[in-house]
C-alpha cells in the first residue's frame, strides 16, 4: 500500500528531470492485450510467495483490527452506565488494540518495501539480461531513445508492481469487510443491510464512472502530450522559429493548445474527485441509513450509543472496499499497457518472460561475479584459437536501402586487415554487421571453417573484442570501466598498449578515478583510448577497431599502432583507418565505396 | 544572463492571480461552507442517541437521521464544487504563466538556448508550472480547508466541554510536534533512498545507451551484476527509510489513538458525573477522530509546497533572464531587394576563439554571393549574423544600410529568410507549416501558387486534405520534399534577402535538379547568399567569397576568379572537375 491518489497516480509525475516528456503515441508498440498483466504479476508473486504472504498477513491484520476495536468501544459504552469498573478495562483494551494496530503497520510497511523492491527487480533483471545477452543484433532493441527505454524500466515496471500491491489491499479490505458484515448481521440484520446497500451501489456506479474516467484521462493525456510535444518541437527548432519571426504565432498556437488541454484536464480532475468523494459518501450514507433502520431497536433500548459507534467504524471500513476494487481495475488496465511496453524490450520472448523467476540477492547482495576461466591467448586451442575468418557475400540493408553489398573478406591469423574508403562508404557498418551488432541481409561468416550462425553471441571475447568509433564509457572508476567484469590481470598491459600510461599520471586518483558525468570528464581522445584498453584487456584472438583517428591526434595514434605492431605475429586486427602508415603496414587493404569493395 | 539571486517568493504566481480576485473570493466562501458542514455530523449523531434514550417519538429520530444523511451528501457536493472552482482557477492562472514563460523563453538568445535542451525547457515551461498549479489548486485549498476543519472541531469540542477541548488541543499539538520533528528526522533517509534510485536509473540509462559496447565486449553479465548491486542497495535503504521515516509518522497516529482513548475516558467520567449525556460522549469520541485526518493532509501539503517553491523560483529565474539580443530603435528596413555588408566582423560565439576574424563582405541589392570554404571555416556563422541570431563581437553587420544592432528583430526577420539543410517540419497542417502558424498572412491561392512554383504542386494534389492535411513531423516528407517546402515558405514570406546554407547538400542528384529550377524562382529579384561546399551549386552566382578558418582568403566576381588561373577558386574548380572525371 502506498499513499497515492488513485487515478492521479496514472499521470506518473516523476518524470525524468530534464528529459522530454514522452509523447506516448509517437512510439509504436503492439496492441495491448487485455488482462496481460495478471499472469505476469501472478508469476512474480509465485516466485516469492513467502514475501508477499507475510506482507499480506500484516495487511489483513491492520485492516481487520478495527473490528475488535469497534467491539471494545461497544463494550465500553455498554458498561459506561453505573459504577462498574469494567469500563476502564475496556478503555485499556481499546487503547492497547489501537497501539497494536499502528505497530503492526510499521512492520507491514517495512515488509512491504522489501516486496516493492523485489517486484521491481525481477522484471528489470529479466529485461536487462535479455537486452545484453539474447541472441540477435543490438540495434533495434530499444523502441525509442534511451530515455524512453529508461522510462519503461522505471514507470512501466512500477505499474506492474502496483498490481501486486493493490492485490494486497484488495485481499485485506475484502477479508475485513466480510468479517465486518458478519458481525453487523449478528448485531442487527437491518442495519447491516443498510450499511452494505450504498457499498453495493457505489461498486456498480464505480464501474460506469470508471469507464468514463478512463476516457477522460486518456483524452487529457493526449492533449498534454500535444502541448509538450509542441513545446519540444518549438524549442528544438528555436532557430527556425526565430529566423522566421514566428514567436508570436507559436505562442498563440501554444495558448490554443493549452486551452484545449485545460478543458480536458478540468473534466478529468473533477471526475477523479467525484470518484474519491463517492467513498466518503458511501460511509456517511451507510451510517445515516443504519440510523434510519435502527430507530425502532434504539428506542426500545436493545441498541445504544455503543452500537452507533460500532456502525460508524464498520461503515468506514466497508466503504474502503469499492475504492480498493476501483483502484485495482484502474491499475490492472494501466499495467496491461505496461506489460506490452515491457515485452517490446524482449522482442524474441513472450511478455510473460518479464516475470521469469530470478535470484535477486536483495537481502545480502549478489555474490562477486564468478571470474570467467580465461586461458591465456598463447594456450588457447580448438575453436577459441583463431586460424582464419571468412566472410562471403555480406550485404546489409537499412530501411530497404542496400548499404553494403557482396562483400567477401578473408582474414588469417596474425594479419592486419584495413578497411578504408570515403565518408559514408559503409566502413563502420561492415564491422558492425560482422560483429552481429546490426542485422545482415545475406552473408556467411565462418570461424576456423565453422559457420557462425549468430555473430552477436559467437564473435565476442575471448574470440573478438571491439573498439567502436564513438565509444560509450560507463560512470565508474577507470579500472571498472575498462575491466567490466574481466579479471584484473593484464590491465596494466592493456592501458600501456592503449597509450593511457601518461594520462594516468595526470588523473587525481589514478586507476581509481571516477570517470564519466559523475567524475572526471575525459577528453575525446582519452575516451577512445580507454575503449581501446577495454578491448585489449579482453586479450581477444581478433581485435576489431573502428577508426581511431576521429578523436586522436596523429602522434598518439601512431604510437598506439606502433605498440600494437610489436607483437605482429600473434595479433590479428581488423581496422577502419585512413592513415597511410597503417595502410602501408596492412596485409590486406579493403577499399569500400558506396557499400562495395572497390579494390 | 541568468540573474544570480532568484526571488524566492510567490510573486510570479500572485501577480497572475490578481485578476482572478472575484473567483478566488467565491471559492473561499464555498470552501468554508464545505469544511464546516461535516462538523454537524457527530452532533446530530449524539442528539440521535440521546433522544432515543430519552424516549422521544420515532418521527424526531427519523428527522435527525435524515438530516445526518442530507448534511453528509451536501458537504460532499460542496466539496465537488470547490474542486470544480479551484481546478478552473488553477488552469487559468497556470496557462497564463505557461504562455508567459513560453514567450519569454522564445525571446531569449541562442547562446542561452544552446545551454538549455528542448527537454529541459519542456520541464521549465510545463513541468514546473504543473507543480505550481497543483499546489495552488489542491494544496492551498486543502491547507485552508483543513485548517478550517481543525479549528472548527476544536471550537465545537470546547463549546461542549472546555476540558475536552483542552485535551483535544493538547493531543493535536503533540501530534503536530511529533510529526514535524520526525518528518525532519526522516529526511536524510528519504534523500539516501532518492540517491540510490537516481544512481540505479542513471546506470540503467548508461547501459542502454552503451548496448553495443556491452555486447561486443562480452560485458553483459557485468551490467546485470551491477543492477543486482544497485537493487540490493535500494532494498536495504528503502526498508531503513521505511522503518525510520514511515515508522516515525505512525508515532503521530499512535498519539491520536491515545488521545481518542483519553477523550473516551474523560467522557465516561463526565457522564458519570452527570455533566454530559451518553450521546455527547459519542459525539466527543467522533470529534476526536475527526482531527487526525486534517493534520495529515496539512503535513502532506507542506511537502508539496517545497516542490512548488522550487517551481516558482525556477519560473521567476527564467522570466528574469534577459536576452543579449535586444531590439534597437533604428529605422525599418527598406523594401525590395536588400543589400548587405559585413564590416570587419569578428565573432566567436563568446568562447574567445574567433570563428570569423575581420571579415568584410559587401553585396549590393539583387546580387547573389556564393560562400565557399571547408567545414569550420565560418560559412554558416555569416548566415546567423545576417539573421541577427547573434551580434558580432566587433565590427558591424548592415542590411539595407541599417546596422542590425539598431533594428527590431521582428522587422528584420520578416525581410530575411534562411534555409538550411535541416528543414523543420512541425506537427501541424500544411498551411501551419507554410505560414509558420500564421506568422505570414497568405490566401489559399498564394499558398498553392508557392507550392507549385517550388515544384510541390504534384505533391499537394495527392494530399488527402489539401492544405489542411496534418503533417506529423519530418518523417512524412522526403529530404527533398522538405527542402522544397522550405523554399515555398520563403516564396510566401517574400523576403528581400535569402541565405541558402548548404540547402542541397543532402539531396540525391535527381532531387537536386528539381531544386535548381526552384532556386532560380527563389532568387529572382532578391539578394542572396549561397553557402556551399560543392562548387556545382555556385554556377549562377555573381560574387564568390572564399573563407579559410574565419578569414576571407579570396573574393571577387565569379567570372574574374574563374579566369585567373592563379586563384584558389580556379584551382578548386579544376580539382572538382578532375574528381568528376575519375569517378
Amino acid at each position: 500500500m502506498i499513499e497515492q491518489e488513485d487515478l492521479d497516480e496514472q499521470i506518473a509525475d516523476d518524470r525524468p528531470d530534464d528529459g522530454p516528456v514522452i509523447d506516448t503515441d509517437a512510439i509504436e508498440d503492439s496492441p495491448t492485450v487485455d488482462r496481460a498483466s495478471i499472469p505476469v504479476a501472478w508469476r512474480i508473486l509465485r516466485s516469492d510467495p513467502g514475501g508477499w504472504g507475510i506482507a499480506a498477513l500484516w495487511w489483513v491484520m491492520f485492516f481487520s483490527l478495527p473490528l475488535p476495536i469497534g467491539l471494545a468501544v461497544l463494550q465500553l459504552f455498554d458498561s459506561a452506565e453505573g459504577t462498574s469498573a469494567s469500563v476502564w478495562l475496556w478503555l485499556a483494551v481499546f487503547a492497547g488494540l489501537e497501539v497494536g494496530r499502528w505497530t503492526i503497520l510499521v512492520f507491514g510497511i517495512v515488509q512491504w518495501h522489501g516486496c516493492w523492491v523485489y517486484w521491481h527487480t525481477v522484471p528489470r533483471v529479466n529485461m536487462l539480461r535479455s537486452l545484453v545477452a539474447d541472441p540477435g543484433p543490438a540495434t533495434g532493441r530499444l523502441p525509442g531513445s534511451t530515455g524512453e527505454a529508461v522510462s519503461r524500466f522505471r514507470d512501466d515496471v512500477r505499474d506492474v508492481a502496483m498490481v501486486l500491491d493493490i492485490w494486497l489491499d484488495v485481499l485485506a479490505s475484502f477479508v475485513s469487510s466480510v468479517a465486518a458484515f458478519i458481525v453487523l448481521l449478528y448485531i442487527d440484520a437491518r442495519a447491516a443491510l443498510a450499511i452494505v446497500a450504498p457499498v453495493v451501489a457505489v461498486l456498480w456506479l464505480g464501474q460506469i464512472l470508471g469507464r468514463r474516467l478512463r476516457e477522460w484521462r486518456w483524452a487529457e493525456r493526449q492533449r498534454t502530450a500535444r502541448v509538450t510535444s509542441f513545446l519540444g518541437e518549438t524549442f528544438g527548432a528555436v532557430t527556425a522559429v526565430k529566423v522566421a519571426g514566428a514567436e508570436d504565432a507559436v505562442r498563440r498556437r501554444f495558448v490554443q493548445l493549452g486551452e484545449d488541454r485545460a478543458w480536458a484536464a478540468r473534466r478529468d480532475q473533477v471526475g477523479t474527485q467525484m470518484f474519491q468523494t463517492m467513498s466518503g459518501v458511501t460511509a456517511n450514507a451507510g451510517i445515516g441509513l443504519a440510523m434510519l433502520a435502527i430507530v425502532g431497536p434504539i428506542r426500545s433500548g436493545r441498541l445504544g450509543a455503543g452500537e452507533v459507534a460500532l456502525f460508524t467504524a464498520y461503515a468506514t471500513l466497508l466503504a474502503s472496499l469499492p475504492r480498493m476494487l476501483g483502484r485495482a481495475a484502474i491499475w490492472r488496465r494501466q499495467a496491461d499497457v505496461s506489460v506490452t511496453r515491457l515485452g517490446r524490450l524482449m522482442p524474441d520472448r513472450t511478455p510473460d518472460d518479464v516475470a521469469e523467476p530470478v535470484q535477486t540477492w536483495l537481502r545480502h547482495g549478489p555474490p562477486d561475479m564468478p571470474q570467467p576461466e580465461r586461458i591465456a591467448p598463447a594456450h588457447r586451442r580448438g575453436v577459441d584459437r583463431f586460424e582464419r575468418l571468412e566472410v562471403r557475400d555480406l550485404a546489409v540493408r537499412l530501411d530497404d536501402d542496400e548499404q553494403i553489398r557482396h562483400v567477401d573478406l578473408d582474414v588469417e591469423r596474425g594479419q592486419l586487415v584495413v578497411v578504408t574508403g570515403p565518408v559514408g562508404a559503409g566502413k563502420s557498418l561492415l564491422l558492425r554487421s560482422l560483429l552481429g551488432l546490426v542485422p545482415r541481409h545475406t552473408g556467411q561468416i565462418s570461424w576456423n571453417g565453422e559457420a557462425i550462425v549468430d555473430p552477436s553471441v559467437e564473435l565476442v571475447p575471448p574470440r573478438v573484442a571491439y573498439v567502436p568509433q564513438v565509444p560509450r564509457l560507463f560512470s565508474e572508476t577507470l579500472t571498472e570501466t575498462v575491466l567490466l567484469g574481466e579479471p584484473e590481470i593484464g590491465l596494466v598491459d592493456a592501458l600501456w598498449l592503449a597509450c593511457l600510461d601518461e594520462d594516468l599520471k595526470e588523473l587525481p586518483r589514478g586507476l581509481d578515478t571516477m570517470v564519466g558525468p559523475k567524475g572526471v570528464r575525459l577528453s575525446g581522445g582519452q575516451i577512445q583510448r580507454t575503449a581501446a584498453a577495454r578491448a585489449f584487456v579482453r586479450r581477444p584472438e581478433v581485435l576489431v577497431i573502428d577508426d581511431l583517428s576521429s578523436a586522436l591526434d596523429v602522434a598518439t595514434e601512431t604510437l598506439l599502432w606502433d605498440r600494437l605492431f610489436e607483437q605482429r605475429g600473434e595479433r590479428t586486427v581488423i581496422a577502419v583507418s585512413h592513415r597511410p602508415r597503417v595502410l602501408a603496414a596492412a596485409d590486406l587493404v579493403v577499399v569500400l565505396d558506396d557499400g562495395r569493395v572497390v579494390v | 544572463m541568468e540573474p544570480p539571486e532568484p526571488p524566492s517568493d510567490f510573486s510570479t504566481l500572485t501577480r497572475r492571480l490578481r485578476p482572478e480576485r472575484g473567483r478566488l473570493g467565491a471559492l473561499l466562501v464555498v470552501l468554508i461552507a464545505a469544511m464546516t458542514l461535516p462538523l454537524l455530523g457527530p452532533y446530530l449523531m449524539g442528539r440521535f442517541v440521546d433522544q432515543a434514550a430519552g424516549g422521544e417519538p420515532a418521527s424526531g429520530l427519523v428527522l435527525l437521521a435524515a438530516l445526518f444523511l442530507a448534511v453528509a451528501i451536501l458537504a460532499d457536493g460542496l466539496q465537488l464544487l470547490v474542486t470544480w472552482l479551484s481546478v478552473r482557477l488553477a488552469w487559468r492562472v497556470g496557462n497564463r504563466l505557461r504562455s508567459d514563460l513560453c514567450q519569454h523563453a522564445l525571446g531569449l538568445d541562442l547562446a542561452w538556448h544552446g545551454e538549455h535542451s528542448a527537454g529541459q525547457l519542456i520541464e521549465r515551461v510545463d513541468g514546473d508550472v504543473d507543480a505550481l498549479t497543483k499546489f495552488s489548486s489542491a494544496a492551498v485549498l486543502n491547507l485552508a480547508g483543513n485548517a478550517v476543519l481543525l479549528v472548527g472541531t476544536l471550537v465545537v469540542v470546547t463549546a461542549i466541554d472546555w476540558r475536552a477541548g483542552a485535551l483535544v488541543a493538547l493531543v493535536t499539538a503533540a501530534a503536530a510536534l511529533v510529526l514535524m520533528r520526525l518528518r525532519k528526522a526522516a529526511v536524510p533517509y528519504r534523500d539516501a533512498e532518492r540517491e540510490v534510485q537516481a544512481s540505479l536509473y542513471g546506470d540503467i540509462e548508461e547501459r542502454l545507451g552503451g548496448l553495443e559496447d556491452l555486447r561486443a565486449n562480452g560485458a553483459g553479465r557485468w551490467a546485470v551484476q551491477r543492477l543486482h548491486v544497485n537493487s540490493w542497495r535500494w532494498w536495504n535503504v528503502s526498508r531503513k527509510a521505511a522503518a525510520r521515516g514511515d515508522g516515525a509518522l505512525v508515532a503521530a497516529d499512535v498519539i491520536f489513538a491515545l488521545g481518542s482513548a483519553l477523550i473516551l475516558g474523560l467522557g465516561v467520567l463526565l457522564y458519570r458525573d452527570g455533566a454530559i449525556t451518553i450521546g455527547t460522549v459519542l459525539a466527543l469520541f467522533r470529534y476526536s477522530q475527526l482531527v487526525s485526518e486534517p493534520l495529515w493532509e496539512v503535513a502532506e501539503q507542506l511537502s508539496e509546497m517545497q516542490k512548488a517553491i522550487a517551481g516558482t523560483r525556477r519560473a521567476a529565474r527564467l522570466l528574469a533572464t534577459e536576452s543579449t539580443i535586444q531590439d534597437g530603435d533604428g529605422p525599418d528596413l527598406p523594401g525590395g531587394a536588400l543589400g548587405f555588408e559585413l564590416d570587419d566582423v569578428c565573432f566567436g560565439y563568446g568562447t574567445g576563439r574567433p570563428v570569423l576574424d575581420g571579415v568584410t563582405i559587401e553585396a549590393s541589392p539583387g546580387t547573389t554571393v556564393g560562400i565557399v570554404g571547408r567545414t569550420g571555416s565560418g560559412k554558416t556563422t555569416i548566415g546567423r549574423l545576417l539573421a541577427r541570431l547573434w551580434d558580432p563581437e566587433t565590427g558591424a553587420v548592415r542590411v539595407g544600410g541599417v546596422d542590425l544592432r539598431s533594428t527590431r528583430q521582428a522587422d528584420l526577420r520578416s525581410r530575411i529568410a534562411v534555409v538550411t539543410q535541416e528543414v523543420e517540419i512541425f506537427r501541424g497542417t500544411v498551411r501551419d507549416n507554410l505560414t509558420l502558424f500564421g506568422t505570414v498572412a497568405a490566401t489559399d491561392a498564394e499558398l498553392t501558387d508557392a507550392l507549385e512554383r517550388s515544384g510541390l504542386g504534384g505533391w499537394l494534389t495527392v494530399l488527402p486534405g489539401g492544405l489542411e492535411t496534418m503533417l506529423h513531423g519530418s518523417s512524412e516528407l522526403s529530404a527533398g520534399e522538405a527542402q522544397l517546402l522550405a523554399f515555398a515558405r520563403v516564396l510566401i514570406a517574400d523576403p528581400g534577402l535569402i541565405v541558402l546554407d548548404e540547402a542541397s547538400s543532402r539531396l540525391d542528384p535527381g532531387t537536386e535538379a528539381r531544386l535548381t529550377a526552384s532556386t532560380a524562382q527563389l532568387l529572382g529579384g532578391r539578394t542572396a547568399v549561397v553557402i556551399a561546399h560543392r562548387l556545382s551549386t555556385l554556377e549562377s552566382v555573381d560574387h564568390i567569397v572564399m573563407l579559410d578558418r574565419g578569414v576571407v582568403a579570396e573574393q571577387g566576381s565569379r567570372a574574374q576568379l574563374e579566369a585567373d588561373p592563379t586563384s584558389r577558386f580556379a584551382s578548386l574548380l579544376a580539382d572538382e572537375r578532375r574528381a568528376r572525371v575519375s569517378r
